[in-house]
């Protein structure tokens, strides 16, 4: 009981920080510490296959790299992220998801004996998407939690559990034709924020900030692609009052198969009288 | 309902209701009994139906069996009851019930049957009912019968016609049968009618009239059996005896100042034998229904017959009857057909030749209708009965032709020879002659028509040609204003604009070229004009279709996809290629092919090219088109792509 209610004041202390001095505090700084922006690569591609009526495979995978020795972007690799579940299709504006990612974290250090080349953190996670339609644009809510297990590269380093709560908020409004169809260019505003909790959050509750707005292209109705710069911005593991930002340029891929039978997509031709 | 008692067999009664016949339904107790899974109607009978009449319902129609039977066939005395009653006066209490007069008729018949068999005494009775008693008597007719045959005496009395005769045990009418007509019912004024037969034969017909006789004379009717090889027949009483009867039936022979005619003596020979065959086929048959027949257990009635001598057709004759028949059907037609034609009342004033064919035809008209009475009577069964050569002279035709045709025309009377055939000689005629006589008359028709149908139709397309140029310059008309679209029709689309300005080109130079033909050339080309703006008018509509043609294409090659990533549904186009060459390359051609070309000939076939088109998207739809696909992935020649869609357009 203790620690939770350690962990309560510490997450009050730190969000009416403006307002109490840091200095009374040992071992705080009188404000906030932003690191320097660093910049990262991701090549993502997500596939939704439809095996049912109701039921999509949902899978993501990613390839991750990071800037290292003065080289932006691409220095070194830094995750390669399996994403995996089953999406159930409530409705056509509403999904549910679970399943499980096991993401390859990559040593920060290469070379370095005292970090391990590669560690998993696998996790497992579920989400809810709301699709809200309109007239000219489709908008997005989507919550997803995730349990995941995680621990430095660093050798002898221990599994840490800890729970994220993630709120995406994110649009796609077509530029050149009136719906998202073949052919549409899109522009999504895409905003995430991640929180977590865990043992280890001590001072660091507000994982990451992502703002994403990107453009899309859609090719026709199993293929899409979009290209963004995302800037995200979160609290340090162990020192709450460090804030760490990243530029990540993103490419995606969006595929989407029918693993039905040739029969059972036949509703889904268009004949009418 | 049912009970029984026991007998050397167990008789049963049976009370309930029944149908006799198709339709009369009524209530019946009868007793039987069963034997080898058969029921055998024993002892007494009784049905009784009531209905009320269709057109009014207070009118009740009630019909009535009583009899007996002997295991299964009717015995010992009937009757046959029927009544047709219908209310009338105030509503009477009568004990503990109510009750009303009526007044109708009934129709009583008397039978008596031995073992099935028709046997002794039976009586007819019609009569009139009037405040529910009975009031005149219609009709009464009393007969024997012997072992189901009609014999001994027959008496039938009515009120203007009464007779009686006898028949011989075989059945066979027999010696006097004196039949009396009452001409006036206050002053018993009468006519006796004799008919005198021996063994079935009749020997004399003679009236009485006032105490004189007058011998009504039958030709062609043998009355005497007297030599070897005659073939004599027994005849029923109705047809064709009494048929044999009238036919052969020409007036009376003279005695001292006294005569009458041939329409009066068959008046007279008529009315008896309707009363005769009314009285005698009384006992059977009443309001079209074989009356015994409605209850099992007896056999038909045996009536009286009649001896006739039989003169069968020869082949020959056989031959030229059918043919004569054959001939009778053409000439009627063409006959008819003359007549019938109004155009032939109007030329007939403008056209000699036709005025005079009018005549022609006309006098054979009168003569031909002479004609076919003969060959009807000729074709009558009745006649094989009848001495034809004997006949012939009483019943030939009173044909007449004149020498020539006179007529009017144009003011003026004009006469013109014309080679009838001989009429037929009274004493000296014969089937062949009648024969021979309408052949010539069909060759003559014929041979006319021949020569009057050329003009009549010359006319006939003179007379319309004003009324279709009408209706051309209004199709015409039509053609412009859909196409210039000042109709504002909801159907006017951008495919009838993109030519509309070729087709009324088109339109006004094809009737520009049609005015300026000479009358004769117009009478002949009226027809392909109307025909082609017709066709103009049909590609109008064929392209009002369009739109909706190629929407229900696209509908059949989109599908849609819900895509999970934007959670919207997603068209997009099967068969891509097929699609294409079918929009792009296809349709445009088609579209190209009438804008290059319009002429009536083909306009038709380029417009029912877009539906062979679009049936052939259709049909590739639902098809394997893998290969199809193949093969346009390398081409976009317009023939090369006709060649792989295998389709066949018309371009002419």
């Amino acid at each position: 009981m203790s620690v939770i209610r350690n962990r309560v004041l510490l997450v009050s202390f730190v969000l009416l920080s403006q307002n109490i001095s840091a200095q009374n505090v040992a071992g705080f700084p009188d404000a906030s510490i932003y690191d320097d922006l660093n910049t990262s690569l991701w090549l993502g591609s997500y596939g939704n296959f439809r095996i049912t009526d109701k039921f999509f495979w949902a899978g993501e995978l990613h390839y991750r790299r990071t800037e290292h020795n003065g080289i932006p972007y691409v220095g070194r690799i830094a995750q390669i992220y399996n994403r995996h579940g089953l999406k159930y299709v409530y409705s056509k504006n509403l999904s549910a998801t679970l399943g499980g990612v096991l993401r390859l974290n990559f040593t920060p250090r290469p070379g370095d004996s005292d970090f391990n080349f590669m560690v998993t953190e696998p996790r497992i996670w579920y989400e809810f998407l709301f699709a809200m339609p309109f007239p000219r644009l489709m908008l997005y809510h989507r919550l997803r939690f995730e349990h995941r297990w995680s621990k430095s590269n660093r050798v002898g380093a221990e599994f840490t559990y800890r729970t994220r709560y993630r709120y995406k908020f994110l649009m796609k409004i077509p530029l050149n034709k009136p719906t998202l169809s073949p052919g549409a260019f899109y522009f999504s505003p895409d905003v995430e924020i991640i929180m977590q909790s865990g043992s280890s959050v001590v001072a660091n509750p507000f994982e990451d900030l992502r703002i994403f707005p990107h453009i899309g292209y859609i090719f026709n109705p199993r293929i899409g692609g979009s290209f963004g710069m995302m800037y995200t911005s979160g609290q340090q593991d162990f020192m709450g009052f460090s804030y760490r930002q990243r530029w990540i340029m993103r490419f995606n891929v969006y595929i989407s198969l029918d693993f039905r039978k040739l029969e059972e997509k036949i509703p889904e031709i268009k004949i009418r009288d | 309902m049912l009970s029984g008692s026991v007998c050397a067999q167990e008789i049963k009664t049976f009370d309930g209701s029944i149908s006799l016949g198709e339709n009369i339904i009524g209530k019946t107790v009868y007793q039987y009994y069963v034997t080898q899974r058969d029921t055998i109607k024993h002892k007494d009978y009784y049905f009784q139906s009531t209905t009320p009449d269709s057109a009014s319902k207070e009118k009740l129609h009630g019909i009535r069996f009583s009899g007996a039977y002997n295991k299964g066939v009717k015995n010992g005395k009937w009757i046959y009851s029927y009544k047709e009653l219908k209310p009338t006066g105030n509503s009477f209490i009568n004990g503990y019930e109510t009750a009303q007069n009526t007044n109708g008729k009934e129709y009583v018949v008397s039978a008596d049957f031995n073992n099935g068999k028709a046997h002794g005494k039976w009586v007819t009775t019609r009569q009139e009912i009037a405040y529910s008693k009975p009031k005149d008597t219609s009709l009464l007719v009393t007969a024997n019968f012997q072992e189901g045959k009609m014999t001994g005496v027959i008496e039938a009395d009515s009120p203007d016609l009464s007779f009686r005769g006898s028949i011989g045990p075989k059945g066979i009418v027999n010696g006097n049968w004196l039949f009396v007509h009452t001409l006036n019912n206050t002053t018993k004024t009468k006519i006796n009618e004799h008919r005198i037969y021996e063994n079935g034969i009749l020997k004399k017909h003679y009236l009485e009239v006032g105490g004189k006789s007058l011998v009504l004379s039958h030709f062609g009717f043998d009355t005497t059996e007297d030599a070897e090889g005659e073939m004599w027949e027994e005849v029923p009483l109705d047809s064709p005896y009494f048929k044999i009867i009238y036919y052969t039936s020409f007036g009376t022979e003279s005695s001292g100042t006294m005569k009458i005619s041939s329409d009066s003596a068959r008046y007279y020979l008529n009315k008896t034998n309707e009363f005769l065959s009314t009285a005698v086929f009384s006992f059977s048959t009443h309001k079209s229904r074989d009356i015994w027949k409605l209850t099992s257990g007896s056999n038909p009635l045996e009536f009286p017959t009649f001896r006739v001598r039989k003169f069968p057709y020869s082949e020959a004759e056989k031959k030229q009857l059918a043919e004569a028949n054959i001939l009778l059907t053409k000439t009627n037609k063409i006959i008819r057909d003359f007549f019938d034609d109004p155009q032939v009342e109007i030329s007939r004033f403008a056209y000699l030749d036709l005025a005079f064919y009018y005549q022609i035809m006309h006098v054979y008209r009168v003569n031909e209708k002479k004609l076919t009475e003969v060959i009807h009577l000729f074709s009558d069964p009745a006649f094989e009965y009848i001495d034809r050569g004997e006949i012939f002279e009483h019943m030939a035709p009173q044909l007449s032709y004149p020498d020539s045709v006179a007529f009017e025309f144009k003011d003026k009377k004009i006469n013109r020879f014309f080679s009838f055939p001989q009429p037929i000689e009274k004493s000296n005629g014969n089937l062949s002659l009648v024969y021979e006589q309408l052949k010539k008359i069909y060759e003559d028709l014929d041979e006319i028509q021949r020569k009057v149908n050329p003009v009549l139709e010359k006319h006939k397309k003179q007379g319309k040609l004003s009324e279709k140029e009408e209706f051309a310059v209004k199709k015409k008309d039509s053609v412009v204003a859909f196409y210039n679209n000042t109709l504002y029709r909801k159907d006017f689309n951008p495919y009838h604009e993109k030519i509309a300005s070729k087709i009324i080109d088109f339109t006004q130079h094809e009737f520009k070229k049609y005015a300026a033909l000479p009358l004769e050339e117009k009478i002949e080309r009226i027809d392909s004009l109307l025909a082609c703006y017709d066709a103009v008018l049909y590609l109008y509509k064929k392209q009002a279709q369009l739109p909706r043609m190629l929407s229900r294409i696209d509908e059949l090659y989109t599908r849609t996809v819900w895509n999970p990533f934007t959670f919207t549904d997603m068209d997009e186009i099967v068969k891509e290629r097929v699609y294409n060459a079918y929009k792009n390359i296809l349709f445009e051609h088609l579209l190209a092919e009438i804008e290059k070309s319009i002429s009536c000939e083909s306009i038709v076939n380029k417009a029912n090219n877009f539906s062979v088109l679009y049936n052939k998207m259709l049909d590739l739809r639902d098809r394997d088109t893998q290969e199809i696909e193949k093969k346009l992935k390398r081409t976009t020649n317009v023939n090369t792509i006709i060649e792989v869609f295998e389709i066949e357009f018309h371009l002419n």
